[in-house]
């Protein structure tokens, strides 16, 4: 490859198309949006040559871009790409032109609209491929903007309290977090991830807070405790770790359906990303000391988020709620790592394969949820309003095309092997087994009330007796099917090689659990 | 310069008295125009052609003053004159002068105007011996011909009541504190057995503090006090100001003050230099400086709390005249030797802004107004000049750069914080001036707001007003400003003659 | 000029205020210190020798940034009053003499005329306050007045105390900073100073003046006096406490970053009660202005670039706050109360007006890309490691500033839909080319500063390695 940086190029590309189509006239332009789904087409195409040219050699982090940007804060312009951010940028190549296109039909002020997923893109982007916190940060708040717009001006009814829902908790939860990398960059000086993890590892990272934060004669360790306290708690509110999930469910409702793709499918992810590249490899040995509190409430969260899908009417918020439960299993696993291993093993092997479960489900949940929420989209547009679940039946027999490739993405999310939902999951449990019996075992309740649930609703909306709406209910159209096939295929194809994806992460993960081998 | 004078003729007392003879012969020069004048006396022409005649008399004896006036003492060492009284007496002369053009601009007269330009020039020539005085019988001799004078210059007016209540009440004040200044010096020359205050200084010097002393020393303070509108001593200010005509007025406001200012420091310091004491934050000794402290705390918190309510100008410039006071005593207590040419500068300066103030209240006056806020406005929009004469005379007297009463105030300040065994040895009382200021700052916005905001612009009467006050205001307004920016020729020359 | 032709005193201060804006940014470009002496000299000349005073000019990167926003903030606010009829010609006249004083505040080395500059800019504040503001505007400007009239007096202590204690030689602060003041005459002179400048910058508790005088203050002259004149308290308690009294700043920093912190939150928690427009950014205002006390006392290289970074962040975003709110809004609805303005549609009416309301708020707020989040990040970042606790205030503070700055921006532009009932009003006019211009300068100030901050900190970061600071960091860092 030349010497290009291609990565500000696909930062940046959308994001400045982006920020021109905010100040379109909405009735002048209205072939905007072809040139927009051009440009989003374009900066996914790049971004799958770059992640496929990434992991031909993926010890090394690819495409590194630095320049000297604010150097009394001691930042610079550094972005790079290695396993992990390869995978999230490959995961945002796939999603964001599906979403686009899937907002097609969208009725009112398009250029804006498709200007905020653009600007949206570019920033995930930059969110994923950042090196150091200032940038990441930057490339996060961004983002925010035009997503509570998204929800705010083209959102079903409710969505002015469920946005700004949305806006406040993620606004308090970057503030946390600011705060507290703050305190870390005062500590050590830089804000770059890799220098920072560093001095975690050579057990530096205490002395250094210790010497330059001035906190009268607290114990170090309180004070460690709050930084990391902070930098968590920013990050959790975003995943959504419950007890701060309570933005979500609104969000996601009132939302319309593309953009909820991009919420569930990627936003959701920089919390989860966040947590796998600042949390782990800088606070290793604060995570034991927490393990046992924090893991408990993950474990409810998995069980209560559950059962509350199983309680929605709406299926869309049965889906929200779902995406709280799937994300938990990541949390879960995440936390899991925190155990102390002293050497041992096999514990370190189980510590890889929760790791790779996590990134690999991390992937699969995306594609999964991103294609469950188009149907709910494809199925509100047909039906002209919210879907739930006990009001349609039998649809199986006027849309078995819709009722089909759906009722693969609700097995996929279910966990079905063969199909990609089911290796991560698969690998979690495994190692969480070995590391924390106890909440794996509780866990499992989880999944399978998700079965529950998730079989419930294919029978009752597609099975069974025909109900009212099942006489003018379109099966997939041709676009539907375009859009959504290479998605489906791709659940397979990673159900039975998942190696496709787990080579390109290999070497992220040794290097991440060799820090948490301890 | 020129060499010392030791008097033993009349020759020698002459020319050391230079300025003052002049005036005494300008007086009688008047008075016997006014008598072949007897019945014109009473219109404008003859009036302004005697007080032509008054003016040129104190500009040669201003310039006497400033070219040839010689340097000594009169025998027994009664009268004194110095580099520093040269340009004290010059600031008089300067201020009078003033005050006479203020004269000028009357479009209506009183009778029996021969006698008021005499007794002006005879005030002035008490004020200018009253400056030279070196001896306690001079100090009281020249005090009583001043005081004289002006009790009844202040109610020349003799048509209204109220103008004679008030010079009458004047009077009373004045013998009373008259009778306390003579008794304490009879004390003092009772414990001391001398009168001339080297004399004096020396004798003390081998003796301890005497009761006796302390009593002379208030009693004689107290008279002082008076002269100068210090708190507690004031009550007469407000209701002459309010009630004199206005170019008597001017002329205690501003020359008198300068010279009783002049003579307590020479009286304080001179005489009783050792037992001033100390009231310095961490070295309190006891000693006429803390009387004076509490004279200057009185006059500054009185003077400014009390303008505040005023509605009526001139009593408010009484008020503020007796904050001023306060202000200047700052400068008496300090030990350091910039002390008495920061408080001469600081009179003088704040001497010419008022009469400028009192050109500005004639104008009024005589454009039918009463000297009170309601007359004020809207005066934007009746004459700009005046609002901006206004503007800057009374931001002078509140003390904000660039005008000079914003320098002469921090020269006094710097005086009193500096120079002594202790550095910073006046600070609480330069924290209360400063404080004070800020009280005073309000009640002259009010008039400044009165002046540009009320009123609406639709009816503009604008004022009458003849050339004679334009100029004086004028001149005034240009004083302040030049030499709030050009300071350092005068204030050089005033601190190099203090300094010998 | 002739009080019937405001067009001509209009477009005379337009042109004054942009040419010296010019030469402002001119000479901030080619600013380039001399051998690590960052005091560049413009002119002295002996004024009053007796006294020790000299006219005495100079600038270093300090001086230079604010000399820069001066200039920015000064252009704006001319164009935003371009809508004062009554009496323009004396409110230009004020506005101008306001906008000379404070360049010579910042351009003066010589600590009389520092003073001097700092008085002058005192009346006209009084008379634009008086003549041509809003609610309760006599007592808002005596208030305003007196308040900084006593600050300023309280400073004078501080510099005539200095000037004796030193022999009286020179008000020169090159000089002054030359003599070492003995411990105990700092341990008091500090505060006394120090307290003196930053009332004016709005320190809590002695910041009640602020919200009232701006609010009652018409458009450009709260544009001027919450963006730049309240820079001249902090400008100044930099320029002398701090450096002539480190030894002092180190003793009381801890009880006065506090206070400053306590301001953060405070004002923050009030702006979130308001129910004016106008007082949600009054106080706004003082809570950013903590933000900057806490950078100063911080005194570590990072809180201090942080804390001029966020004058001149802040200068920028005040004046656009105030401009949307006095000019934008309130001239044309003639109503400030929250209530009232949700019924008027006003984002419906006012497109141009709510999209820069929305992006002054976001940059207030510290939304990265704008000046205000780097500015944030330096004071937090310095804060931290002087005073955690406090920079978790400061946090806190960030949080609430997102409270009440979304508050007022839904309420106002975007009100929910229940709350909408159109009310049957005259429907408000569009925007004026001067608004809009002036909302872009300021605007792209902001962006350009947010994204490529070096532009300021390559100025503000040798002025602190200069003799004159040097002693107030080494004094943080040995502690």
């Amino acid at each position: 490859m030349t010497s290009l940086p291609w990565l500000s190029i696909v930062i940046w590309m959308p994001l400045i198309t982006g920020i021109i189509f905010l100040f379109l006239h909405p009735k002048k332009n209205l072939k905007a949006r072809h040139v927009g789904l051009g440009i989003s087409l374009l900066t996914s195409i790049i971004s799958v040559i770059l992640w496929v040219v990434g992991r031909a050699d993926a010890s090394v982090p690819a495409f590194e871009e630095r320049f000297t940007w604010i150097p009394t804060l001691g930042v610079d312009y550094a972005l790079s790409m290695d396993g992990l951010s390869g995978l999230m940028v490959l995961l945002t190549a796939l999603i964001m032109p599906f979403a686009y296109a899937a907002s097609w039909k969208i009725d009112h002020d398009e250029p804006r609209y498709f200007g905020c997923l653009l600007v949206i893109h570019g920033s995930l982007l930059g969110v994923f491929t950042a090196s150091n916190f200032f940038l990441w940060f930057f490339f996060y708040e961004i983002s925010l903007v035009p997503a509570f717009f998204l929800v705010r001006l083209w959102g079903s009814p409710g969505k002015d309290r469920s946005s700004l829902r949305f806006f406040v908790y993620s606004m308090v939860g970057s503030i946390v977090l600011l705060l507290g990398f703050l305190a870390l960059a005062s500590a050590t000086g830089s804000f770059e991830f890799a220098e920072i993890a560093e001095q975690s590892q050579n057990g530096n990272l205490a002395n250094l807070i210790g010497s330059n934060l001035g906190w009268f004669d607290m114990p170090l360790g309180w004070l460690c405790a709050i930084i990391l306290g902070l930098i968590f708690l920013g990050l959790a509110i975003k995943v959504p770790w419950m007890p701060f999930h309570a933005w979500l469910p609104d969000t996601y409702d009132h939302a319309p359906s593309p953009v909820t793709m991009v919420l569930t499918g990627l936003m959701s992810k920089m919390g989860l990303y966040g947590l796998i590249r600042m949390g782990l490899p800088m606070f290793p040995y604060a995570l034991p000391k927490i393990l046992l509190p924090l893991m408990l409430i993950t474990v409810i969260g998995i069980i209560y988020s559950a059962f509350a899908a199983m309680g929605q009417r709406s299926i869309k918020r049965m889906f929200a709620y779902s995406s709280i439960n799937h994300l938990g299993y990541c949390m879960m696993g995440l936390l899991a790592l925190g155990v102390v291993t002293n050497g041992n093993m096999n514990l370190a092997i189980q510590k890889t394969s929760v790791l790779a479960g996590i990134m690999l489900q991390m992937f699969a949940h995306g594609i999964i949820a991103s294609v469950l929420f188009y149907f709910v989209g494809a199925m509100e547009h047909r039906l002209g309003k919210k879907v739930m679940i006990d009001e349609h039946g039998g649809l199986r027999t006027v849309a078995p095309l819709m009722a089909g490739t759906m009722g693969l993405a609700v097995f996929a999310s279910v966990g079905l092997p063969g199909l990609n939902g089911f290796v991560g999951e698969f690998l979690i449990f495994k190692g969480v087994f070995g590391l924390v019996p106890w909440a794996a075992c509780i866990a499992v309740f989880g999944l399978l009330i998700t079965a529950v649930f998730l079989l419930r609703f294919l029978q009752a909306v597609f099975q069974g007796p025909a109900g009212k709406s099942a006489a003018t209910f379109k099966d997939l159209s041709l676009l539907d099917a375009i859009l959504v096939s290479p998605f489906i295929v791709m659940m397979v194809v990673l159900g039975f090689f998942p190696h496709l994806l787990l080579n390109g992460l290999n070497p992220v993960i040794n290097q991440i659990i060799s820090a948490m081998h301890f | 310069m020129q060499s010392l004078i030791q008097t033993t003729t009349y020759g020698d007392i002459l020319s050391l008295t230079g300025p003052e003879w002049i005036l005494v012969l300008t007086a009688l020069v008047v008075l016997a125009v006014s008598f072949t004048q007897a019945k014109t006396t009473s219109n404008t022409a003859g009036t302004r052609r005697l007080t032509w005649i008054s003016l040129v008399g104190v500009f040669l004896a201003g310039g006497v003053l400033l070219f040839n006036q010689p340097l000594g003492s009169v025998k027994g060492d009664v009268f004194f004159v110095s580099e520093a009284t040269r340009w004290v007496k010059l600031g008089i002369v300067c201020l009078a002068g003033l005050s006479l053009w203020l004269h000028l601009g009357t479009e209506k007269h009183l009778p029996h105007q021969g006698e008021f330009h005499a007794l002006i020039l005879f005030a002035t020539v008490g004020m200018l011996l009253l400056v030279g005085a070196d001896h306690l019988i001079m100090i009281f001799i020249a005090l009583e011909l001043t005081a004289l004078s002006l009790y009844v210059l202040a109610g020349f007016e003799k048509s209204k009541s109220i103008c004679t209540q008030t010079a009458f009440k004047y009077f009373l004040i004045g013998g009373v504190s008259a009778a306390f200044l003579l008794y304490g010096f009879s004390l003092i020359y009772g414990v001391t057995g001398h009168m001339q205050l080297t004399d004096i200084q020396v004798n003390l010097a081998s003796k301890s503090t005497d009761p006796l002393l302390a009593l002379g020393l208030i009693m004689a303070l107290a008279g002082f006090g008076f002269k100068i509108a210090a708190a507690p001593f004031h009550m007469w200010a407000p209701d002459v100001y309010q009630t004199a005509p206005t170019p008597v007025a001017s002329l205690i406001a501003s020359a008198s003050k300068v010279a009783g200012f002049f003579v307590l420091g020479r009286f304080l310091w001179e005489g009783f230099g050792q037992h001033a004491g100390s009231i310095q934050v961490t070295h309190w000794t006891s000693g006429w400086i803390g009387i004076i402290g509490l004279l200057a705390c009185l006059s500054m918190v009185i003077g400014n709390f009390a303008a505040l309510k005023q509605i009526n100008l001139r009593r408010l410039l009484a008020y503020s005249a007796v904050a001023h006071s306060g202000y200047a005593l700052l400068g008496i207590a300090s030990p350091s030797t910039l002390g008495p040419a920061s408080v001469s500068f600081y009179m003088m300066t704040y001497g010419i802004s008022i009469v400028g103030m009192f050109g500005l209240l004639q104008i009024l006056e005589q454009n039918g107004h009463a000297s009170d806020f309601k007359s004020l406005e809207s005066l934007r929009f009746r004459s700009g000049w005046m609002t901006a004469c206004l503007t800057i005379l009374i931001l002078s007297m509140a003390g904000i750069p660039p005008m000079v009463g914003f320098l002469a105030k921090f020269n006094l300040f710097i005086a009193a914080l500096k120079g002594s065994s202790q550095p910073l040895g006046l600070i609480l009382l330069v924290v209360l001036a400063l404080g004070a200021s800020a009280v005073s700052l309000y009640y002259y916005l009010k008039i400044l707001k009165a002046a540009f905001c009320k009123g609406d612009c639709d009816q503009p009467a604008s004022m009458t007003i003849n050339a004679y006050q334009f100029t004086l205001v004028s001149l005034t307004v240009a004083g302040v400003l030049l030499l709030g920016l050009f300071p350092e020729p005068i204030l050089s020359r005033l601190t190099n003659a203090f300094g010998i | 000029m002739p009080a019937k032709r405001p067009d001509l005193s209009r477009r005379l201060a337009l042109v004054g205020t942009l040419i010296s804006a010019l030469i402002a940014l001119v000479c901030a470009a080619t600013y380039s210190p001399v051998d690590g002496n960052s005091v560049v000299d413009i002119t002295k000349w002996n004024w009053i020798p007796s006294l020790g005073i000299s006219y005495y000019l100079a600038a270093d990167g300090i001086s230079m940034v604010m000399v820069a926003l001066t200039g920015i903030a000064s252009v704006a606010a001319v164009l935003f009053s371009w809508n004062i009829e009554e009496r323009a010609n004396e409110f230009f006249g004020f506005f101008l003499t306001l906008i000379g004083g404070v360049y010579g505040v910042f351009i003066s080395f010589d600590l009389f005329l520092l003073f001097v500059f700092y008085e002058i800019a005192i009346i006209p504040k009084y008379f634009l306050i008086a003549l041509w503001g809003s609610t309760r505007k006599s007592y808002a400007a005596m208030k305003l007045v007196l308040y900084s009239f006593v600050g300023s007096s309280m400073a004078l202590i501080g510099i005539m105390a200095a000037f004796v204690v030193s022999g009286s030689v020179s008000f020169d602060l090159q000089q002054l900073i030359l003599h070492p003041y003995a411990p105990e005459f700092q341990r008091w002179a500090f505060p006394v100073t120090f307290i003196g400048f930053v009332i004016l910058a709005g320190l809590w508790p002695f910041h009640t003046w602020a919200p009232t005088g701006h609010v009652a203050a018409p458009t450009g002259a709260s544009m001027l006096l919450a963006g730049v004149v309240m820079k001249l308290g902090a400008y100044g308690a930099l320029r002398v406490p701090m450096t002539l009294f480190p030894m002092g700043a180190s003793i009381w920093r801890e009880e006065i970053a506090l206070l400053a912190a306590i301001g953060i939150v405070a004002g923050a928690l009030v702006a979130l009660v308001q129910n004016d427009f106008k007082f949600i950014i009054g106080y706004s205002s003082v809570s950013h202005m903590g933000f900057v006390l806490l950078g100063l006392l911080a005194t570590t290289e990072t809180g201090l670039n942080g804390a001029v970074l966020q004058m001149f962040s802040h200068g920028i975003l005040a004046g656009l706050l105030f401009a949307v709110v006095g000019r934008m809004v309130y001239s044309r609805t003639h109503t400030r109360d929250l209530s009232k303005l949700e019924t008027m549609q006003v984002g419906k009416q006012l497109p141009f007006a709510a999209t820069i309301f929305l992006i002054a708020a976001l940059a207030s707020v510290g939304m990265p890309g704008f000046s205000g989040f780097v500015a944030e990040l330096h004071v937090i970042t310095g804060a931290w490691s002087s005073y955690s606790y406090l920079a978790l205030m400061a946090g806190l503070g960030v949080i609430l500033g997102v409270a009440y700055s979304m508050r007022a921006l839904f309420t106002v532009f975007w009100p929910s839909a229940s709350a909408r009932e159109p009310e049957i009003g005259t429907p408000l006019s569009g925007l004026t080319i001067q608004e809009k211009t002036g909302a872009i300068l300021l605007v792209t100030t902001s962006l350009v500063i947010g994204i490529y901050p070096r532009l300021l900190l390559d100025i503000i970061a040798p002025s602190l390695q200069s003799p004159l600071l040097k002693p107030l960091l080494d004094q943080s860092s040995t502690l």
